[in-house]
């Protein structure tokens, strides 16, 4: 016969197992929150230094003396996960007005050439290239975009022209 | 621990046995100290690892900074020293004749060692749009100077024009000059007009007969000088700093350029965020004098 007040052995038990529960329930959260966000941090480090590993082959000694040295650095980066665009352009230093980073156009030579690198093929590019033809403030929005700017020196017809390098990356 | 008591008689002490609840009620109550203790462990460790979550990375991020201002600031000062001007210091870059801006620099110093008014405007210029893109945030000082002599060749400061607007503490303008707190507020650029009220640029340690102005330049010495630069540079707060060996030469009295005439020189270019560098509640001395650019023997750049 059972004794009075006995529900069972989970039963008698039943009042400590609601703050056992939510202790546990508590911990998985903060855990998952947790490993979440070194996730999320880790993967925006990756991107970060990734860029600046970009930025640090284009850039090479801050002298590019050539469309076709520009090209080869351009070659040298190798496979990254990320999406990128490079280019180099003169919009700051003619003092142009740019609204964001979208509007900044190649510069191009006394050869009329441009000094872009990208690994990503836009579907048109229009003349002179912009860093919207590559991505756009819409496909922006749905992504985490990092962008750099360094100051570099193009030679152009024998005149060492001050210059900007700007990369742009998203995933 | 009492858990060992739970549902086992043979462990209820006699008196406790005696009583009509039993060793069933003892142990569902000290069931539920252990889960509170449980609880309260879990609650510590959680708050451990959120506190954990949210600092996680900063020193990398702050890294990452670093990494790229300095260099940011390294490549500045490369282009300027690299860079290509007209020779006539009114044309463009693409007519006519250029030269490396430093070699004009070098030619200008080398007949009277000061560098005349024109070679001073194309240099800050040249400083000027090559650091366009961050002008707005961060304030720069660029600076030649030659170590051994004891000599400023040449300084170029490029400040953010703030205001300081006083509150009340109920968060409302003061009317008063005299404020609970003070926000400090950058200066807007009008647009409609072609000159950048935001901004402030000078170029200092300007000799008095050099200065093409009317403001009254006092003599300071490189020292007392230096020292206000370094005041400046040390409260300012993070800085990036790149410097850079140099050469400049002069010409002897018989017209030749001897070893005698050469001067190892050197080139500073430091970058900080913008902040107001006038006196505080806590700073009775202004970084820079504003209103006395004439101090530092500035003068404003037309």
């Amino acid at each position: 016969m059972l004794e009075k007040g006995f529900i069972g052995p989970i039963g008698d038990d039943l009042p400590s197992l609601i703050p056992v529960l939510l202790g546990l329930v508590i911990f998985f959260s903060t855990f998952t929150i947790t490993f979440n966000a070194f996730d999320q941090r880790n993967t925006e480090f990756k991107t970060d230094i990734d860029l600046m590993r970009i930025a640090r082959v284009l850039q090479s000694n801050s002298y590019i003396y050539s469309h076709d040295k520009f090209n080869e650095l351009c070659n040298e980066i190798g496979t990254v996960k990320l999406r990128y665009v490079a280019m180099i352009t003169s919009d700051a230093v003619e003092g142009k007005k740019v609204g964001n980073i979208f509007d900044i156009e190649a510069f191009r030579d006394s050869g009329n050439l441009e000094y872009i690198c990208s690994n990503t093929s836009p579907p048109s590019v229009h003349t002179p290239a912009a860093i919207s033809d590559y991505i756009t403030v819409q496909q922006a929005s749905g992504t985490k975009l990092v962008s750099r700017l360094y100051p570099i020196v193009a030679e152009d017809d024998k005149v060492v022209k001050p210059l900007h390098l700007v990369v742009v990356a998203w995933q | 621990m009492a858990i060992k008591g739970r549902g086992n008689a043979n462990l209820c002490s006699p008196e406790v046995a005696l009583h009509p609840a039993g060793c069933k009620a003892m142990g569902g109550q000290a069931a539920v100290t252990d889960a509170m203790y449980f609880i309260l462990i879990v609650t510590f460790l959680s708050v451990f690892l959120f506190g954990f979550a949210n600092t996680y990375g900063d020193s990398v991020r702050e890294q990452i900074s670093d990494e790229y201002n300095k260099a940011f600031a390294t490549n500045a000062l490369k282009v300027i020293l690299y860079s290509s001007i007209p020779r006539d210091t009114l044309a463009q870059v693409q007519d006519g004749e250029v030269d490396f801006l430093l070699a004009l620099i070098k030619e200008d110093y080398s007949d009277d060692g000061v560098i005349g008014g024109d070679e001073r405007k194309v240099l800050g210029r040249a400083i000027s749009s090559i650091l366009s893109p961050i002008q707005d945030t961060t304030d720069y000082m660029f600076y030649i100077t030659i170590p051994d002599q004891k000599k400023f060749v040449f300084i170029y400061l490029h400040l953010t024009e703030f205001e300081k607007v006083p509150y009340s503490a109920s968060l409302k303008p003061a009317s008063s000059e005299k404020g609970k707190f003070y926000i400090y507020k950058s200066v807007k650029d009008d647009p409609s007009s072609p000159q950048d009220d935001s901004h402030l640029d000078f170029f200092c340690s300007v000799g008095a007969d050099d200065s093409g102005s009317d403001a009254l330049l006092q003599d300071i010495g490189y020292d007392e000088l230096m020292a206000k630069v370094t005041r400046l540079v040390t409260n300012v707060g993070p800085t990036s700093q790149a410097s850079s060996s140099i050469k400049l030469v002069r010409e002897s009295a018989n017209k030749t350029f001897d070893k005698t005439g050469d001067f190892r020189a050197q080139a500073d270019l430091i970058l900080w965020d913008a902040i107001w560098l006038d006196k505080t509640d806590e700073r009775p001395a202004e970084l820079f004098p504003y209103k006395s650019p004439s101090a530092w023997n500035c003068i404003s750049v037309q």
